[in-house]
């Protein structure tokens, strides 16, 4: 198992060394100077220049790339075009935000789609499997934009349970962190538990037919360990490959979330990044969600490795 | 044990099925797939069960132990007992305390039949964790024991492994391990050896032949090679179409059979003694489930076919001799030819 995780982590790197290259390459291909952004409409060609050279956009790109990637190595993600604060710093206090929330919505789209799953595919048929898959399509369908505003309508506005905007931080309050964190959570995550639910439900079918799973029968566990461990384990597989697919897809989605819910996330510094053309911001954004994603996607790896035995190196 | 209760336990009926009939769900309805079986098994016995597939040999012994599918299968039975359980009354659960330490089954598919995602070890000791409440270290080593037991060789290395790991007679070799794990009164060996080589075939017909004979269990060993069968049981029940159609002790069958099926099983069986002879075959194919012939089930297919054998009820199971049953009207006048 150690070998095998060693090995894979060896093969992100020459990605990684790729992908920075795209991370640089692709702000070179958005169109607008953002030196005549900064120097606005008004000014003349020499203050154009000028605000180029002192910010080294002339420099040939290799110069630009090497000066960029030794930087970032060591923390330094340059500084906000607009705000003048490090980007390594708007970074530090978004992603948390970021990542707490994208977390939370995974649990949650977990603690949904897992039980649904296996009441469905044990009851197929029946009227409870109806209905867990005409939610689930509603899940699928529903934009999650609509969905949180009925959930801030109902739970805050309704009802009154729940804050409907704001976040405070889970070191400082847990207790508030997580009725803050509750509703843009369940927003996020309810497509991807309508996914899951659908996949493993699938799954949960087809390992149900298997003769191991008549095998365990004959041994004569409990139907929970037959279901809970002879059937989950290998049925998991799928849902995991899913899963991986959605943690990158639950970053992008957490950027409209925290709009409606107004949580401090990274979404807002990419938004304002982007809408600004604030090169050094959108390269870090990037740059962080990348790898992010190579790791969930190590992460999915490494779960493959252990449920299914056949893909460890020996 | 003393050799007075040997004795007396040698004759004990460990099985006893009366009139079982087993309907399934199909697409166009319900449908009997076993039709009235009646049959015991003592203590020690190795009884075989006979037939084509889709003769009604598997679905017997599944629904005995409880193990179809139970939204789409109809069990019923006059009896059903085992040692002094009444099968008929025993709920889902009480039934799984029952598979186990009571009956077990030994699969064809060594394949599939093992989880591809534990290792062989832990799907051996939970079962001595689950009946015997065994923990997990004590579970642990009495699995290598059962590993070695069954002639896996370095079983303590080879418990840690997975089944992709295995051969398939190895993986056979496993699925008697976890058979025996409870040291159970009735094993069901459905086909264990038609997926494997023939060498390793007999390896494991020894194996299962020296394993009764130490702890003297019943098996019913179902089949359709007729070779396996004079190889390895005492008694035979020949199964066609749902029903049985003949039953007799092994050497009296292949001698005498009274039924025309098994009189063309027998003839379609290779011979080591004659390899020149051309093989017969039976001709047509058995009928579909729901789609019984009237009268005799087999007259379609069959040489010896009256105008009687076409219509009305199926003929019953009678008496021709002690413990030889057979299901033919014209046993009487018929002489068949047997395969000593």
């Amino acid at each position: 198992m150690l070998k095998f995780f060693l090995t894979r982590v060896a093969t992100t790197v020459p990605v990684l060394l790729l992908v920075t290259f795209v991370v640089f390459g692709l702000v070179l291909l958005i169109p607008g100077d953002p030196a005549v952004t900064i120097a606005g409409p008004e000014a003349t060609v020499e203050q154009v220049a000028a605000v180029r050279e002192r910010l080294g956009l002339d420099r040939p790109m290799v110069v630009q790339y090497w000066d960029w990637i030794t930087s970032a190595l060591s923390g330094d993600l340059g500084t906000s075009l607009f705000t003048s604060r490090p980007v390594a710093t708007s970074i530090g206090d978004g992603l948390p935000v970021t990542l707490a929330l994208a977390g939370s919505a995974l649990v949650i789209s977990l603690l949904i789609a897992v039980p649904t799953a296996i009441v469905s595919a044990l009851r197929r048929g029946t009227w409870l499997d109806r209905i867990s898959s005409i939610g689930s399509s509603l899940g699928i369908a529903l934009p999650s934009f609509w969905l949180g505003l009925m959930f801030v309508l109902l739970f805050s506005l309704t009802l009154g349970w729940l804050p409907a905007t704001g976040y405070v931080p889970i070191e400082k309050d847990p207790a508030a962190w997580a009725s803050h964190i509750l509703l843009p959570a369940l927003t996020l995550g309810i497509a991807g538990a309508a996914e899951s639910a659908r996949q493993l439900r699938g799954s949960i079918i087809g390992v149900l037919q298997q003769d191991y799973v008549r095998t365990a029968r004959a041994k004569g566990l409990r139907g929970r360990v037959v279901i809970g461990k002879h059937v989950m384990k290998n049925a998991s597989v799928p849902l995991v490959t899913v899963l991986g697919l959605q943690i990158t897809a639950l970053l992008g989605g957490a950027v409209l979330v925290e709009q409606i819910f107004g949580v401090p996330g990274l979404g807002q510094v990419a938004l304002n990044a982007v809408t600004t053309r604030d090169i050094p911001v959108i390269q870090g954004i990037v740059l962080v969600a990348v790898l992010v994603a190579m790791l969930s996607n190590l992460l999915v790896d490494l779960t493959y490795g252990y449920l299914n035995p056949k893909v460890r190196p020996r | 044990m003393t050799a007075t209760q040997n004795a007396a336990t040698l004759t004990d009926t460990t099985l006893e099925v009366d009139n079982l009939v087993v309907d399934v769900l199909t697409e166009s309805g319900w449908a009997t797939v076993v039709d009235g079986v009646s049959f015991s098994v003592r203590r020690g016995e190795t009884l075989g069960i006979v037939g084509e597939s889709g003769s009604g040999k598997s679905v017997t012994c599944l629904s005995i132990a409880g193990l179809m599918p139970p939204k789409q299968t109809r069990v019923r039975a006059d009896t059903l007992r085992l040692l002094d359980h009444d099968l008929t009354r025993l709920s889902p659960k009480e039934m799984s305390d029952v598979r186990g330490p009571t009956i077990s089954m030994i699969f064809q598919e060594p394949m599939s039949s093992l989880n591809p995602a534990f290792t062989v070890g832990d799907q051996i000791a939970e079962v001595l964790r689950r009946h015997e409440g065994a923990s997990r270290r004590e579970s642990k080593r009495r699995a290598v024991e059962l590993l070695d037991r069954v002639g896996v060789p370095s079983p303590a290395r080879r418990a840690t492994q997975y089944p992709f790991e295995f051969s398939g007679g190895m993986r056979q070799r496993v699925m008697i391990a976890i058979a025996l794990a409870c040291n159970p009164d009735v094993i069901v060996a459905d086909e264990p050896t038609t997926a494997l080589d023939v060498t390793v075939q007999a390896q494991i017909l020894e194996l299962l032949r020296e394993i009764q004979r130490e702890h003297g269990m019943s098996v019913i060993f179902i089949t359709h090679d007729l070779g396996v069968v004079a190889d390895i049981c005492d008694r035979v029940l020949v199964m066609y179409a749902g029903q049985i159609v003949e039953s007799a002790g092994l050497d009296e069958l292949f001698e005498d059979p009274r039924h025309p099926y098994m009189e063309g099983l027998l003839a379609a069986m290779p011979r080591m003694d004659n390899p020149s002879e051309a093989l017969a075959s039976i001709p047509g194919h058995p009928p579909r489930v729901g789609a019984m012939p009237e009268g005799c089930r087999f007259h379609p297919r069959c040489r010896y076919a009256a105008e009687a054998c076409t219509g009305g009820p199926t003929p019953p199971l009678e008496l021709v001799a002690a413990h030889h049953t057979t299901r033919c009207l014209r046993h009487a006048e018929l002489t068949l030819k047997g395969n000593p």
